[in-house]
């Protein structure tokens, strides 16, 4: 039934086998996470912290998926997704390695040359190196074909100007992996793109931390001055870029970091509110809590078509316009069933915590393709454009 | 999908697609009990999909039994199919005689000195039903014939009628279940969720058909952006109940009415759905979707009714929300991953 001529979520029931691992997951967390600020825990897998991001590895919960050969553990899809929401529920500093993770090392693997596998995945999963996605740019936002930066063919390589923007860790990571243009081709603006893999050390490459409005610098400005790229820096085939970058989005967009941004502050209200919650408290968090519960199994149907190596970017698109809708609304509902002002810095987790989501929230739904661009994909997948 | 729940999918599919034509939907409507319709579905067994072949049912669970609710919602069919796939499992479980005829559930509680089941579906066309006995009783069958019967109906016009009991009609039925009025509440949940994921499905196709096809300003309305987004709403909304109603019919098939948790987050998210997938529909249909000759309403209306019906959105929610505030903050998420929580 969950079946339509549009969408197909299949249900998923997680392999007993993953119990075990789950359990695993928890101890781990019990054990290893580090005691931090309300508001840096609200920054859930956008935290960044090194030594956690190592440990991680050292479980082997890097490149779960990927072959041993390249340094993976050859689990499956669906015992990542456990290890993930784990890892997302306790609010674990996971920034440092996610998009390797979750996007740049799939990447490699679909389109990357056997000498960029072998370098990259295992330095990926044992957490030595971090990647940024380098996409956006000042004057391409959601019209990502338009993007400028150039690389031009060069002796024994490309070079490249232009500029970034946005770029999230940037600043704490090693390499980037850019959507440049390598051709202009005014008949077919989809034509002529091209991803490389950037050492972001390389002489000409300047990183601006961008403070956002909570004064947290996560995102960068990241400037291109006749920076010169080996041959060996394209990956996959130069002119297929927009063909690979949307495949890469789908790893972005399908996990389950799309609807548990703000689940602590939904944690830290129930803590708060305690055993005599009056009936509209009642009715608010079990609203939410059902929301959560669908969104869930939504989500795992998804790991479960990753894991049966079929195509979710439909699903996908749904999922993360109603995820990010949820943690969205979550702040507005808890802050109308607990009166409590939020404030900038009380000492007082919660208030703390209210404040940091109820300002931040917004960026939920900009992230990874707006509601707007979604809802276009959607209205895609139902036949009208 | 298993083997048989393809089978009783499709079984279902053409039958209701074969038969529940406009003309019945409107002879529905205007409360014509649909006497031949349901010798047809009868006839195929789906009213006993959930017995074992001991009791003439197909030997199906939770999920076959969902596949045919969902599509009594997607067809509009105006027969009481989901109350006795419902009535029937009670039956079964209780140890009670399985009929042929239509038949219900409901509640029974006492006001004053008399005992009334208040809007009861389809009391007026069915001979008995599986009723809770009031103050926390169990669940016995009721033999409704020769009592009084106030016709009511719900906004989409199918009866939900009024019943006054006897002490002797309470009298004859004795039976010391450990199932009470939650139980009714939950399976009642369990179908409407089920007619709902199927009514929404329904409401969505009509409505990216009607996009395709209504011209404005020389393009199909589909074409224009501010319309899409709208159909992108609702497309995501039907999703999400559909996959709630799944999951509670997986659920049940494991657990039983204990599946509880289960069905209040279906109930709530597709109530929830409910209202604006209705309120889309229509926005997108513009004048001719109220019309009483488009088919429309036919969806809309049983939706919105679905939706309060054994339980709003705010019923269910303020019982789930009771169940996580009672865990408290650390157990909520152990509490979602361990399958099947139960908030009985
Ligand atoms: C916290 C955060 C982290 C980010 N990290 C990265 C990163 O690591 N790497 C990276 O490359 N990018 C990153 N981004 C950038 C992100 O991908 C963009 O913000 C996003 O794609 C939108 O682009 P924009 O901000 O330029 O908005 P615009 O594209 O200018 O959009 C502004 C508004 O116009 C609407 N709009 C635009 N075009 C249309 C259309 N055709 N139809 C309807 N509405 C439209 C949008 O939906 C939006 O509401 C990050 C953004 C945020 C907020």
């Amino acid at each position: 039934m969950s079946t339509n001529a549009f969408f197909n979520f299949e249900s998923v029931t997680l392999p007993p086998e993953t119990e075990a691992l789950r359990r695993e997951a928890r101890s781990f967390l019990k054990e290893n996470l580090p005691e931090r600020e309300a508001s840096e825990r609200g920054r859930t897998w956008g935290g960044f912290d090194p030594q956690f991001t190592k440990k991680m590895a050292q479980q082997g919960w890097i490149g779960m998926t990927w072959p041993k050969r390249y340094g993976g553990h050859e689990r499956t899809a669906l015992e990542r997704y456990v290890v993930l929401e784990e890892m997302l529920v306790a609010d674990a500093p996971v920034g440092g390695h996610w998009i390797g993770d979750r996007q740049s090392g799939p990447l490699l693997l679909n389109f990357g040359t056997e000498e960029q596998r072998q370098f990259y995945l295992p330095r990926i999963a044992s957490g030595e190196i971090y990647l940024c996605i380098g996409m956006s740019e000042p004057d391409s936002g959601s019209d990502l074909a338009s993007v400028r930066t150039k690389a031009e063919k060069c002796d024994g390589g490309y070079r490249v100007n232009g500029r970034k923007l946005w770029t999230s860790n940037a600043h704490q990571s090693h390499y980037m992996i850019g959507l440049f243009r390598t051709h202009t081709d005014s008949e077919n603006r989809h034509a002529g793109l091209s991803q490389f893999l950037v050492d972001l050390s390389l002489p000409g490459i300047s990183i601006r931390p961008i403070p956002d409005m909570l004064g947290q610098s996560h995102f960068n400005e990241v400037t291109f001055d006749d920076v010169h790229l080996p041959e060996e820096a394209l990956v996959g085939k130069e002119g297929a870029g927009w063909d690979q970058v949307n495949a890469e989005l789908a790893f972005e967009r399908s996990g389950p970091e799309r609807y548990l941004s703000s689940y602590l502050l939904l944690v830290e209200a129930i803590r708060l509110i305690g055993k005599t919650p009056t009936q509209m408290q009642k009715q608010a968090v079990g609203r939410l809590v059902a929301h959560m519960m669908t969104l869930r199994r939504m989500s795992l149907s998804i790991a479960g078509m990753l894991h049966d190596g079929q195509d979710p970017r439909r699903e996908a698109s749904v999922v993360k316009d109603l995820g990010t809708a949820f943690e969205q609304e979550l702040p507005r509902i808890v802050q109308s069933m607990i009166e409590l002002e939020p404030t900038l810095a009380t000492h007082d987790r919660y208030t703390e915590l209210l404040s940091y989501f109820t300002q931040i929230s917004p960026a939920f739904s900009l992230r990874g393709g707006t509601r707007e661009i979604l809802r276009g994909m959607i209205a895609r997948s139902l036949g009208l454009r | 999908m298993s083997d048989l729940k393809k089978m009783i999918e499709e079984t279902t599919d053409r039958l209701f697609a074969d038969h529940v034509t406009p003309d019945v939907l409107k002879a529905g409507d205007e409360g014509v009990w649909q006497e031949d319709l349901w010798k047809k579905v009868e006839d195929t067994g789906l009213p006993r999909v959930l017995l074992d072949e001991d009791n003439g049912g197909a030997n199906g669970d939770w999920q076959d039994a969902g596949v045919v609710i969902e599509r009594c919602g997607y067809h509009g069919i105006p027969l009481p199919l989901g109350e006795s796939i419902a009535a029937n499992f009670l039956r079964a479980k209780s140890g009670q005689p399985i009929e042929t005829d239509p038949t219900t559930i409901g509640i029974i509680r006492t006001d004053g000195d008399k005992q009334f089941a208040k809007r009861t579906p389809w009391a007026r066309h069915v001979k008995s039903a599986m009723m809770a006995l009031p103050s926390g009783g169990s669940i016995t069958q009721i033999n409704l014939e020769g009592l009084t019967i106030d016709h009511q109906s719900n906004m989409a016009s199918e009866p939900r009628d009024d019943i006054e009991l006897t002490t002797q009609s309470m009298e004859s039925a004795s039976s010391d279940n450990a199932m009470s009025e939650f139980n009714i509440m939950s399976i009642g949940a369990a179908v409407r969720a089920g007619q709902m994921a199927g009514a929404l499905n329904r409401v969505l196709e009509m409505s990216v058909t009607y996009c395709n096809d209504r011209v404005q300003f020389g393009r199909p309305i589909g074409r224009f952006q501010a319309v899409q987004q709208q159909m992108a709403v609702l497309a995501s909304e039907v999703a999400a109940a559909s996959h709630a109603a799944q999951t509670a019919f997986e659920a049940m098939s494991q657990s039983g009415l204990d599946a509880s948790a289960d069905i209040a987050a279906a109930k709530i998210r597709t109530s929830e759905a409910a209202g604006k997938a209705a309120d889309i529909a229509h926005a997108v249909h513009g004048a001719i979707g109220i019309t009483q000759e488009h088919q429309l309403h036919y969806f809309t209306r049983r939706l919105r009714s679905w939706r309060v019906e054994f339980g709003s959105e705010n019923y269910w929610a303020e019982r789930l929300g009771q169940k996580v505030f009672s865990l408290g903050p650390d157990e909520l998420w152990t509490s979602i991953t361990e399958n099947h929580l139960s908030i009985n």
